[in-house]
């Protein structure tokens, strides 16, 4: 009798817990679904109803992220549209992510199956193969003069097969091999950073900080999230993924190996000759902590990175140091740099002249960038005497309810209010340096990898593999691990997926 | 033969309807849930186009699949795979008997709730913050394991992110270290579930505790051993991703001994995140394990009828 009562209770549960699963995902799923519809449908029916005459007012749904905290963005999204309707008879749907949920979904978000209009990618040259993305050519012509006057000759880059798939945001189009360095250490010990023009000059530099600082536990930081520093730091164009590369300084119509150049050699050289000296990390493979947090720490003197000029200013602030930079090479504009993100049209979207009215406006209204980059006057910031804005009473960063800070990721965040302890002017301080910098011979180029995408997994896992111990393991012997880890390319097939590129590049280079 | 068997259905469902109603939105649920995605193995077989959809995209035959195979790393990600699948099956079951059959033996609730804990623990603990905790042992400058144990006895300290060798130990202990606590309830369960009647008699005949675990308490546990083993076999081909990603702190010098199909699909393909070769892993696995699956079910069926699963 217990038995049956006890099977009895389980199948309940069992039921019970079924049902709860089914109608959690269910009614999340189809909430989420449903309220987009009832949005859409309701803006749609509303316009068709009673804004009949005036035209039908279409909403678009806006896919963007943020780190920061975005609860507030229906507010946000009211004040937006209102400005929208009038100037453009649009009306928006704003979906802000949270970043690292928009990261993980990517794929899924351009599979197609979302009702998307306007979005904001990384290049992403797989869903562009796809079909993702709406030719835009056309509709720029038309409906984005704003477009066209902001970016200039900078539209060119979201080009790919001769389409426009993309548009880049503002942000800073080049980058400098340089070195970031705690200015308050180099004063302290007299240290001449004048004299030190690459990275070779670091030596004696790096040889006084680790004396004075014995325990220091990473005097050049060389770490970076993909695990290569040839990925980071480099005075070549990586055509996007260093597998086959431009060099600046030797045949500009040459896709090359690498890692069998000479200038990898050099590098290599003299990461070794560092790690053995002590200035690296020992575990710079498995390096979780960033350069700056630790400099605050007096754990790293300077990092070595491809940045832009302002990026010493830009972390003073939150690092509490004095940071300062030396360029180690030239400045260079490249597609990578430029297409970090791209502005795209879904080419699922039915409303593909309202997301480019809708995107003309985000290019060339400051009062909707505004809006979106730091939220509504008195609620979320307040405007001190001297025009910079600041937390209102009582609000801080932890308990603001909009602070995207998304600036970065927004169409032209330079149009947006400027915050106390922010550069001064850096849009135009980067406008400036874009113009100072030189353009890579393959600016412009998209590499298609997918008619060699099976060699390229391979190379980028053995990449993967080599590249940190070959780049910053004083303990291997130069020569060897170099041989090695192009034994193991050449096993994967760089050779192919080179001679690919470079058919490519030759036909881009004879259509220009 | 088969109408007989439509009407013995037939009266199940009459005689026990409410049952099955109650049954009724799991299967549902089941068939939305893990049925109709199914369908979406076709992206294996195809060059994935947004405009045309899932099921409408060109097909390409066995072109996914390629990158699979094409390296020699192929051979390595496999054997990693599959050997440290195997000893984590074996051990683990191994360790999850003999500690549950301990805990078994502790007398006193207390003690036995408050030693299940925290075998239990690890088992939540995210696996992020497990690498960490390794980080912490095993770390070159800071380690517990450099700083406290090697140098102070005067030995030369390793650097476990570059040295191979250490991997397939580190990696077996974390993997039991975290899994035991969950298996052994498994296992507690079924021991408690044994007639205590037949250790009654059989202390009484004088059996030692020993030959009362080989004579009963094993036997008993047959089929639960059985059931787990298959169960785990049919995920012989996938690794425990976090573990393999995770723990080794993604340093590629480890790669010959801690990359495995999981992780290598992942690393080739959030570069060009192609939906196709991802379908592609995926499917292979499933299929490699379902034949698995259905072998190991053979075999067993072959040894002992009674205990197959089907």
């Amino acid at each position: 009798m217990k038995k049956k009562w006890i099977s009895m209770l389980l199948c309940m549960a069992m039921t019970a817990a079924a049902l709860a699963g089914c109608g959690d995902s269910g009614s999340a799923d189809s909430g989420s679904a449903g309220s987009e519809a009832a949005d859409s449908g309701t803006a749609d029916s509303g316009s068709q109803t009673a804004e009949e005459p005036a035209g039908e007012v279409e909403t678009i749904n806006v896919t963007y992220f943020s780190f920061n905290s975005i609860d507030d963005t229906a507010m946000v999204e009211e004040a937006v549209n209102k400005i929208s309707e009038e100037k453009i008879g649009v009306r928006v749907k704003l979906n802000a992510m949270e970043g690292g949920q928009y990261m993980s979904q990517q794929t899924m978000l351009l599979s197609g199956s979302e009702d998307i209009d306007l979005i904001v990618t990384p290049l992403v040259t797989d869903a562009m193969n796809s079909g993702a993305f709406a030719d835009m050519t056309d509709l720029v012509e038309e409906y984005g003069q704003d477009i066209k006057a902001v970016l200039g000759d900078n539209l060119e880059a979201g080009k790919y097969r001769g389409c426009l798939y993309g548009l880049p945001n503002l942000h800073e189009y080049a980058s400098t091999p340089l070195l970031v360095y705690n200015g308050d250490i180099a004063n302290e010990l007299g240290l001449d950073m004048a004299s030190v023009k690459k990275l070779e000059d670091l030596d004696g530099i790096l040889a006084k900080v680790v004396e004075a600082y014995p325990d220091m536990s990473t005097p050049l930081y060389t770490g970076s999230s993909s695990g290569c520093l040839s990925s980071s730091y480099h005075d070549w164009d990586t055509l996007g993924d260093n597998l086959g590369v431009v060099m600046f300084d030797g045949a500009s119509d040459k896709v090359v190996n690498l890692y069998e150049t000479e200038k990898y050699r050099e590098l290599v050289t003299t990461l070794h000759d560092f790690s053995q000296k002590g200035y690296l990390n020992a575990d710079s493979a498995v390096l979780t902590e960033n350069y700056w947090s630790l400099v605050p720490e007096k754990m790293s003197f300077g990092c070595i990175l491809n940045q832009h000029e302002l990026i010493a200013e830009e972390y003073t602030p939150s690092t509490g140091v004095n940071l300062e930079i030396v360029p180690l090479a030239e400045t260079y504009r490249t597609t990578s740099n430029v297409t970090t993100f791209l502005w795209r049209i879904m080419s699922t979207s039915k409303k593909q002249v309202s997301a480019m009215k809708f995107l003309n406006l985000l290019y060339s209204d400051a009062e909707v960038e505004d809006l979106i980059c730091n939220g509504i006057e008195g609620v979320h910031y307040q405007v001190t005497e001297d025009g910079k804005y600041t937390y209102p009473d009582g609000v801080d960063f932890a308990n603001s309810t909009y602070y995207p800070n998304i600036g970065w990721v927004m169409p032209n965040g330079w149009l947006a209010g400027e915050w106390v302890g922010d550069i001064e002017n850096y849009g135009e301080k980067m406008t400036e340096y874009n113009e100072s910098a030189k353009a890579s011979p393959a600016y412009g180029f998209i590499f298609d990898s997918s008619n060699v995408a099976n060699e390229v997994t391979a190379c980028t896992n053995v990449v993967q593999q080599y590249c940190n111990s070959v780049e910053e393991n004083g303990t291997v012997d130069v020569d060897s691990a170099i041989a090695d880890l192009n034994k193991a390319l050449k096993e994967a097939g760089i050779d192919t997926v080179i001679a690919e590129k470079q058919k490519q590049y030759d036909e881009f280079l004879s259509n220009q | 033969m088969n109408n007989t068997k439509t009407k013995n259905l037939m009266q199940k469902i009459k005689r026990y309807w409410p049952f099955y109603i109650m049954m009724l939105p799991g299967l549902i649920y089941l068939f939305i849930n893990n049925y109709i995605p199914m369908t979406g193995l076709i992206l294996a077989f195809e060059k994935y186009q947004v405009a045309s959809g899932i099921y409408k995209s060109p097909k390409c035959g066995l072109d996914n699949f390629k990158f699979l195979f094409q390296t020699k790393d192929a051979w390595i990600i496999t054997r990693n795979t599959l050997l440290y699948n195997i000893v984590f099956i074996l051990l683990g079951n191994f360790l999850a008997i003999v500690v549950a059959n301990f805990l078994n033996e502790v007398k006193r609730d207390v003690t036995k709730k408050v030693y299940q804990t925290v075998i239990l623990l690890p088992y939540i603990v995210s696996i992020v913050v497990v690498a960490f905790l390794a980080n912490a042992f095993l770390a070159g400058d800071t380690g517990f394991i450099n700083n406290h144990i090697l140098i102070p006895l005067g030995l030369q300290p390793v650097q476990f992110y570059r040295e191979t060798k250490y991997w397939p130990f580190i990696l077996t202990f974390v993997s039991l270290w975290k899994s035991v606590g969950y298996s052994c309830i498994i296992y507690l369960a079924s021991i408690a579930g044994i007639d205590p009647g037949l250790y009654e008699a059989a202390a009484l005949d004088g059996a030692t505790r020993w030959q009362r675990f080989v004579q009963i308490t094993m036997p008993c546990l047959k089929s639960t051993i059985i059931t787990l083993f298959i169960l785990a076999i049919g995920k012989i081909f996938y690794s425990d991703f976090g573990l393999f990603y995770q723990v080794p702190m993604q340093s590629g010098s480890l790669f010959p001994v801690t990359q495995t199909i999981d992780t290598y699909v992942f690393y080739g393909l959030t570069k060009n995140n192609n939906i196709g070769m991802s379908a592609a892993a995926g499917f292979y696995q499933s299929l490699v394990g379902f034949v698995l699956v259905l072998l190991s079910n053979l075999l067993v069926r072959k040894a002992s009828e009674e205990n197959a699963m089907f």
